[in-house]
């Protein structure tokens, strides 16, 4: 009848009683027995490991009660012996059962409940309830309660007692005076009321249900969860987590023994066919005994749990895997680890098995042993069985010797919930990592010897994984070994995980997995890979494990061609073919650095050629860029054109240095000019809008010559920002015409303050680039050559004029006019000189000499004509004649103005001087010769500047002395 | 049963699980790698569950592979930072990334539960969402049940647990 182990063992524990038992109470070793006589008997109870179970009678006191014994309790604390007959309750010692007192007023009760919590004792005297507050060794009498009916049972449920009557159970709370009613008891008018050890809990009998109330007086289980005996129960007994009930079944007796636990099976666990009705004692023993006494026959029996280890295991052997994990939570923590990890084990494959995988792998997880092994072994397809040879299992072998994996669509649903158990044994390696990689930091930073204190802390910390040092060297070798040992699980750990996400349906994760850093069996890793066409993945995988000349020439062949391959690209990989596969390309090399030049060169030049526009995006826009040392090399062989505009985005965006590399663009527009010589044209003259004497007379100016001190060059692309960039198709727009490049060289030669004239002078081939080399040379301050360029090689008086006249400009002093004789006598000497050429005729002589004669007023006429030789014709210079003629006359006039100007004005200072010493002086007759103090009257007189007058001829003597 | 714990970076998911499960708590932040997962068996009713909480790192560069944890799961656990506005904030994010990433059956009814978690910190001085803000934001998101905790202290973080193994179990698997 009993499906699962053997919970208890039906033993004889006494066969020659005395008595007619009418109450059995275990308490510590000993077995008290009430009987119907009034007589407590008292056995000792052998030891566990006694070989003979029977009990010995210790002690018999006959007339303990003058009345049957009806009910027995402990009070532990004291320790004391409540007793209940018909005569009352009665409190005894224990072990020495000497009386202590009889509580009042329980004479006729019919059963007690002894509250430990509250020193209560609730007593059910006929129709009522009393309640007794023990305090010392005196019980008071607190208050009582009527109830309807005579109680047959009493159970304490929190503040209340819970009585049961024939008919009903009630709770009576001697707080508030309150009955409340529960529920019936049902036609078999057996009440019961158990108390559930350690789980405030009370078990009452309504039929054949357990009902289960909690301190509340309520419900603690759902309905469907009440026990349910085979008929409603005589007597209960509780024994962890067993519930023990006798009952009359086809008038046959039997113990019951269920589960208590609401989440265990249901149903019966052991039933034990026993003689005639029996007395049960209501608590267990020490050891979870419990013991029975016939009624008919005088004999004590007594039911030992099994060990419940035992019961696991067979349990376990059952397949009973819910009831044995339930069992082994039972057990004490310290002896159930291993139990418990094989249980888990088993019950996860057996779940595997059945198609359950989540639950199966949940059941897995909770193995004690950190380990990914558990899992692996459950799918050889994902790590193969040889791999896993250095991580032994931590269960028998065996156990998963029967287990298959499964295939199809049951496949991918197992893969998916193994997934995330390996990526969280991926986070906790990589967490060990983190910690390893701390605590070398922190044996680096406090040095040597405290490092090896910290090691060996650190090894305290590993203990859980069974490290411990015995001494320091150990200790480092055994760290090291571990790291080993981490490091080849994590191996195993991402290759399975790549493999699983191979098998799940592509969300993008695995792109995304193996893009970060990972240990993933490389070999392995690629076989996978490339079984199933995932080549972006494989190639993303390449990459982030610095495999870059594969992971590139994969990308490439996607790319260029993708039908080359065995197994047709799938997912991401489909997309790469033609151009979208040259911008991975062009994503790939933007993440490399200068160490892999040399792919980058490599696939950067077919790039290049496929797609120039994807390539200057890499070189120009991308986060992390290239060094030019390594971009210019591949530009110049691939792309020449490209090689000055990447230059000078990288010049201006501040990426490189002008003092680094304004020679290296001023190369490479050197090149670009000689190289397109013919179509920069009319050599010397400014092309495009922009004259160059225009431009050269602004870089004169000094504003600006400070601002190209600050290395800005007139910027390419007048940005908003100084930093960004411009797009590729902008660059592509933006190369410059050869004229502009020339342009920007000339530019560059003269506001650069990092180019050397002279080398720059030296670099360009003689006889070509001529007006370039005169820049230079008037750079250089050779203003004759520079003249002499001009004059016999570009025959370009406009721009030796304008050479002239800089130098005028910028010098000082009174010899600065000789710039124009210089000119003049270059002239001079190429006429003298043994060939004169053609192009010196009539017409150039008079443009020059138009051109002196505007400059008639910087330059000494007489020097000039001085310098004339004879046999050039009065026509040529007729030009500078002319002007020095007319500039004579207009001299001449103009001192003419001058003069009379001159003359004008004296005579105007004149009349001035003439108004301002006119004075009136009043002279009356009353006033008097201030010499003599004689009247005036008609005198002739004299007026002093301070209007004191004077006789004329008192003045003359005056002076004559 | 599986539970997912979600949240802005530093409010403290793997602090709250630990403190449930390990009753432990260590004051030092360390970023979560990735995801791991505690297993605690609690008494429901009267069935005996296992709950299994996987933790995941809230920092975005680890959240790629979401989806992986969040299949099959019973019961997802949104956690804010009472004194980070942001984390707050971001509740709704959070919430739409599971749904999205997870793909319930029952993209309604789902059960998520909303932990605002560090009460204790400067004796709730730098507080900066209100609990009635919090709860104003459950209510309108479908009655979701708001918790405020301390992992630290140990305040309401096995009442927050269990109502989430209480609405986990009454939730439908997600898939099967």
């Amino acid at each position: 009848m009993s499906g699962g182990p053997e919970a208890f063992e039906f033993e004889s524990a006494c066969d020659d009683l005395q008595d007619k038992v009418e109450c059995l109470l275990p308490w510590q070793s000993l077995l008290l027995v009430g009987a119907a006589d009034g007589s407590l008997s008292v056995f000792d109870i052998p030891d566990q490991d006694a070989e003979d179970p029977t009990l010995t009678l210790s002690q018999r006191i006959k007339g303990f009660s003058k009345r049957a014994l009806v009910q027995l309790d402990v009070i532990p604390t004291k320790p004391a012996l409540l007793s209940l007959s018909d005569d009352g309750v009665h409190l005894h010692t224990l072990p020495d059962l000497a009386p202590i007192c009889t509580v009042a007023g329980t004479r006729g009760a019919s059963r007690f409940a002894w509250n430990q919590e509250k020193l209560t004792l609730a007593v059910a005297v006929k129709r009522k309830l009393a309640f007794h507050h023990l305090t010392g060794v005196e019980f008071m009498e607190m208050t009582t309660m009527a109830v309807p009916d005579v109680p047959l049972v009493l159970g304490w449920c929190g503040d209340a007692v819970c009585a049961g009557f024939r008919k009903e159970y009630v709770l009576a709370n001697p707080n508030t005076g309150s009955l409340g009613d529960l529920f019936t008891v049902g036609r078999a008018m057996k009440p019961s009321v158990t108390p559930v050890p350690g789980a405030n809990e009370l078990l009452l009998a309504k039929e054949n249900f357990g009902m289960f109330i909690g301190r509340d007086g309520r419900p603690t289980r759902r309905p469907s969860s009440a026990l349910t005996w085979s008929e409603a129960p005589l007597a209960v007994a509780v024994s962890p987590p067993y519930v023990l009930a006798a009952v009359l079944q086809t008038s046959q007796n039997f113990i019951e023994v269920r589960n208590l636990s609401p989440s265990a099976r249901k149903g019966v666990v052991q039933m034990f066919h026993v003689e005639g009705p029996v007395v049960l004692a209501q608590v267990a023993g020490m050891d979870g005994s419990v013991y029975l006494a016939s009624k008919t026959k005088k004999a004590l029996w007594k039911l030992r749990p099994t060990a419940l280890g035992g019961q696991v295991e067979e349990l376990m052997g059952m397949g009973e895997f819910p009831d044995a994990l339930e069992l082994c939570g039972m057990m004490p923590e310290d002896q159930r680890g291993g139990t418990e990890d094989l249980l888990r084990v088993r019950y996860g494959a057996h779940l595997f098995s059945e198609g359950d995988y989540d639950e199966g792998m949940a059941q897995l997880a909770m193995h004690s042993c950190n380990t990914p092994v558990l899992f692996l072994k459950l799918f050889p397809s994902l790590t193969p069985p040889a791999k896993m040879k250095n991580f032994p299992l931590p269960v028998p072998d065996d156990l998963f010797s029967d287990m298959r994996e499964p295939q199809g669509e049951e496949r991918v649903k197992a893969v998916s919930a193994l997934l995330p158990y390996l990526l969280s044994h991926r986070s906790r390696l990589a967490t060990r990592r983190r910690e390893d990689l701390e605590m070398d930091d922190e044996q680096h930073r406090l040095g040597p010897e405290v490092g090896a204190e910290m090691a060996e802390s650190g090894e305290e910390r590993d203990q859980a994984v069974g490290e411990s040092g015995t001494s320091d060297k150990t200790a480092a070798s055994e760290q090291v070994m571990s790291r080993l040992h981490r490091s080849r699980q994590a191996t195993l750990v991402d290759t399975a995980i790549l493999k699983g996400m191979l098998v799940c349906p592509d969300t993008g994760a695995l792109l995304q997995f193996v893009q970060q850093p990972n240990f993933v069996d490389m070999e392995e890793g690629r076989g996978a890979l490339v079984g199933c066409g995932r080549y972006a993945e494989l190639a993303a995988l390449y990459q982030s494990r610095g495999h870059h000349s594969e992971g590139l020439e994969l990308l490439r062949r996607l790319s260029q061609s993708p039908q080359s391959f065995d197994v047709e690209p799938q997912g991401v990989a489909s997309g790469l073919s033609g151009e979208m596969g040259v911008w991975a390309v062009v994503r790939y090399l933007s993440t490399l650095t200068e160490k892999d030049a040399a792919v980058i060169q490599q696939h950067a030049t077919w790039v290049l050629k496929q797609d120039a526009e994807a390539a200057l995006q890499m070189f120009i826009c991308s986060e992390k860029r290239l060094p030019p040392a390594i971009v210019l090399p591949i530009l110049r062989t691939s792309a020449p054109q490209y090689s000055s505009i990447y230059l000078e985005v990288m010049l201006d965006c501040g990426e490189v240095s002008h003092e680094e590399y304004d020679g290296t663009l001023m190369k490479i527009y050197l090149r670009e000019a000689l190289e397109n010589e013919q179509e920069i044209g009319c050599l010397g003259q400014p092309s495009e809008g922009e004259s160059l004497d225009s431009f050269l007379k602004s870089v004169a100016s000094e504003e600006l010559r400070e601002s190209m001190k600050n290395s800005s060059q007139v910027p390419l692309f007048t940005a908003a920002g100084p930093k960004k960039m411009p797009t590729p198709q902008e660059l592509e727009d933006a190369a410059p015409s050869p004229s502009q490049s020339y342009q920007r060289l000339k530019q560059l030669i003269m506001t650069s303050p990092y180019i050397d004239p002279s080398t720059a002078l030296a670099s360009i081939p003689s006889g070509r680039l001529f007006d370039l080399q005169a820049l230079l040379m008037e750079k250089l301050g050779r203003h004759k050559e520079a003249l002499e360029v001009y004059a016999q090689e570009l025959h370009s008086l406009e721009l030796a004029e304008a050479l002239c006249d800089r130098v005028y400009e910028s010098s000082k002093g009174a010899g600065r006019g000789d710039i124009y004789m210089m000119l003049l006598e270059i002239y001079l000497g190429l006429k003298d000189g043994p060939k004169p050429p053609e192009w010196l005729n009539h017409s150039l002589w008079r443009q020059l000499f138009h051109v002196l004669s505007r400059k008639r007023y910087r330059i000494d006429a007489e020097k000039v004509f001085g310098a004339l030789p004879f046999d050039l014709c009065l026509c040529e210079v007729m030009p500078f004649v002319e002007a020095c003629l007319r500039t004579l006359a207009e001299q001449q006039r103009n001192v003419g103005v001058a003069k009379n100007l001159y003359s004008c004005e004296n005579l105007e200072v004149k009349e001035r001087l003439i108004k301002s010493k006119q004075r009136m002086v009043h002279a009356t007759s009353e006033r008097a010769c201030h010499m003599c103090k004689k009247r005036i009257g008609s005198a002739v007189l004299v007026a002093y500047p301070n209007d004191n007058l004077a006789h004329y001829s008192c003045y003359r003597r005056g002076s004559q002395t | 049963m599986k539970v997912i714990i979600l949240g802005d970076s530093g409010v403290g998911k793997t602090s709250l699980m630990n403190q449930y499960v390990h009753k432990k708590f260590s004051p030092q932040y360390k970023a979560t790698i990735g995801a791991d997962f505690l297993s605690k068996e609690i008494q429901i009713d009267d069935k005996l569950v296992t709950l299994q909480i996987w933790d995941t790192a809230g920092q975005e560069r680890f959240q790629s592979l979401g989806v992986a944890f969040y299949r099959g799961a019973d019961c997802c656990v949104i956690v804010y930072d009472v004194n980070n506005n942001k984390s707050f904030d971001n509740l709704d994010h959070w919430k739409d990334e599971f749904l999205v990433q997870a793909a319930p059956r029952n993209k309604e009814s789902f059960p998520f539960v909303v932990v605002g978690n560090k009460i204790d910190q400067d004796n709730g001085e730098s507080r900066v969402v209100s609990e009635y803000k919090a709860r104003r934001w459950c209510a309108v998101n479908g009655n979701i049940p708001h918790f405020e905790t301390s992992a630290k202290e140990d305040i309401n973080v096995d009442a927050a647990f269990m109502n989430v193994a209480k609405n986990a179990l009454s939730n439908e698997p997600v898939d099967e």
